[in-house]
C-alpha cells in the first residue's frame, strides 16, 4: 500500500516506523523538520517537510496515488482541513483522523473519514478492563 | 440584520464601526484581551473574549439568531473550521472566510464556503518574494475581490523589460495585460509588444495569480 502519514508527531511517527517495517510504501508529511528525528534509522519510506493544509504541498506527495491517509497532527483544527482536502479534492480511498478534543467528533458526522479520539480509545479500554475485572471477582 | 464577526484586528475594527453605523448588530469574538477592550471601548459591538474556533463560544456570539458570519483570523485552517461550523451546526445563513494564503482559495472553493482575498496578507507574501511594492497600485477589486485590476511600474531591473507580450511567463488562462501606459500614450497590447522601462502596465487578473503576475512582470532578472 502507498501510505501517507500527515503529522510526525510521537504517534505519527511511531505508526510510520512500524507500517514501513510491515513493508508498506510510506511518506511522512510535517511542516517541521526535527520532527523526522523520531523516525526510527530503519524506518524506509520518505519524509517531506511542508504545510499539508496546502493543496500544493499534498499534490507534490502525490496524495492522488495514495491508497490511505492517515491525519495525525497536534492540531484538530489543521486535522479537520487536512482530511477534507484529502478526502473530497483528492479522493483518497480512506482517510483515517486523530480527533483530539472529544468535543469536535460531531464536526465529522457527515465526512466521509474514519475517526480515532485517543481520549475515547483510552476510557474505552479502561472501562472494559474495570468491568472485566468485576466479572472475575464474581 | 445579525453579523458574527470572528478574529481579525484592524479590517475587524472598521468592518465593525462601518457595519453598525449602517445599522448592523455586531457581536464579535476575539482571544485577544487587548483587541476585545479596544473594540469594545470604541464600538457599539458586543464583544466576546474567548477561543475562536469553540463551538460553545460560537454559540454563545448568538450563532442559532445570526444572519452572517465573517471569519477573519489569520489562520486559514480556523477560519474554515469556525464558517463550517456555523454553516453546519448553526445553521447561519451566510458565512464569509477570509483567505490569508492564496494557495487555499481552491480548498474552500471546493468545500462550498465563500472567501474574500486577504490582501495584506498579499502583500507580505510580496515583501517576503523581495519585490518591490511601490511599484504597484491596486486600482479596482470587483465583486467582492473576485478579481483584481492593478498598475505595475516597469523598473530598469523588472525581468520583463525587453521581453513582448506574448513571451512574458504569465500564469494561464487566469491574467491578461489589458494596457500600457507609456509617458502620455495608451497602448493596448498585442503579443508583439515589447515592454519598455518606466511602461504602466494595467493587469487584470484573479486575485489568487495576482503574485504570479508581479513576479513574471518585475520579479528582478536572474544573476
Amino acid at each position: 500500500m502507498y501510505i501517507i502519514v500527515i503529522g510526525s508527531g510521537n504517534s505519527g511517527s511511531h505508526l510510520a516506523n512500524i507500517l514501513s517495517e510491515k513493508g508498506e510504501e510510506v511518506v511522512v508529511i510535517d511542516k517541521d523538520e526535527r520532527n523526522f528525528n523520531k523516525l526510527s534509522p530503519s524506518f524506509s519510506g520518505f519524509n517531506f517537510t511542508g504545510d499539508a493544509t496546502n493543496i500544493n504541498v499534498l499534490k507534490q506527495a502525490k496524495i492522488r496515488q495514495a491508497d490511505l491517509v492517515v491525519v495525525t497532527t497536534g492540531d484538530d483544527i489543521v486535522n479537520s482541513m487536512v482530511s477534507q482536502t484529502v478526502k473530497y479534492i483528492f479522493e483518497v480511498p480512506k482517510v483515517m483522523v486523530r480527533v483530539i478534543d472529544t468535543e469536535k467528533i460531531s464536526f465529522y458526522d457527515d465526512i466521509p473519514v474514519e475517526i480515532f479520539s485517543p481520549i475515547n480509545m483510552l476510557v474505552d479500554k479502561l472501562i472494559e478492563n474495570i468491568y472485566e475485572n468485576e466479572g472475575n471477582k464474581q | 440584520m445579525k453579523v458574527i464577526l470572528v478574529g481579525g484586528s484592524n479590517v475587524a475594527f472598521y468592518l465593525t464601526k462601518d457595519l453598525i453605523s449602517k445599522g448592523y448588530e455586531v457581536t464579535y469574538i476575539h482571544s485577544n484581551p487587548e483587541l476585545c477592550e479596544k473594540l469594545s471601548k470604541q464600538t457599539k459591538a458586543t464583544v466576546i473574549k474567548g477561543k475562536m474556533s469553540n463551538p460553545t463560544i460560537i454559540e454563545d456570539a448568538g450563532a442559532y439568531k445570526a444572519n452572517i458570519l465573517v471569519a477573519l483570523t489569520s489562520n486559514d485552517p480556523q477560519n474554515l473550521f469556525i464558517c463550517q461550523i456555523a454553516k453546519k451546526k448553526f445553521e447561519v445563513p451566510k458565512v464569509l472566510a477570509f483567505v490569508n494564503n492564496p494557495d487555499n482559495q481552491v480548498t474552500f472553493d471546493k468545500l462550498g464556503i465563500p472567501t474574500v482575498f486577504n490582501i495584506t496578507k498579499l502583500l507580505s507574501i510580496l515583501i517576503q518574494q523581495n519585490l518591490a511594492t511601490e511599484d504597484i497600485s491596486n486600482l479596482l477589486s470587483i465583486e467582492n475581490g473576485k478579481v483584481s485590476i492593478y498598475q505595475i511600474l516597469i523598473h530598469a531591473k523588472a525581468k520583463s523589460l525587453g521581453e513582448t507580450v506574448k513571451d512574458l511567463h504569465l500564469p494561464d488562462k487566469n491574467a491578461v495585460i489589458g494596457a500600457i501606459l507609456r509617458g502620455d500614450q495608451v497602448v493596448i497590447p498585442s503579443g508583439d509588444t515589447e515592454i519598455k522601462k518606466d511602461d504602466k502596465i494595467i493587469a487584470i487578473s484573479l486575485p489568487e495569480v495576482q503574485s504570479q503576475v508581479y513576479e513574471s512582470l518585475i520579479g528582478n532578472k536572474e544573476e
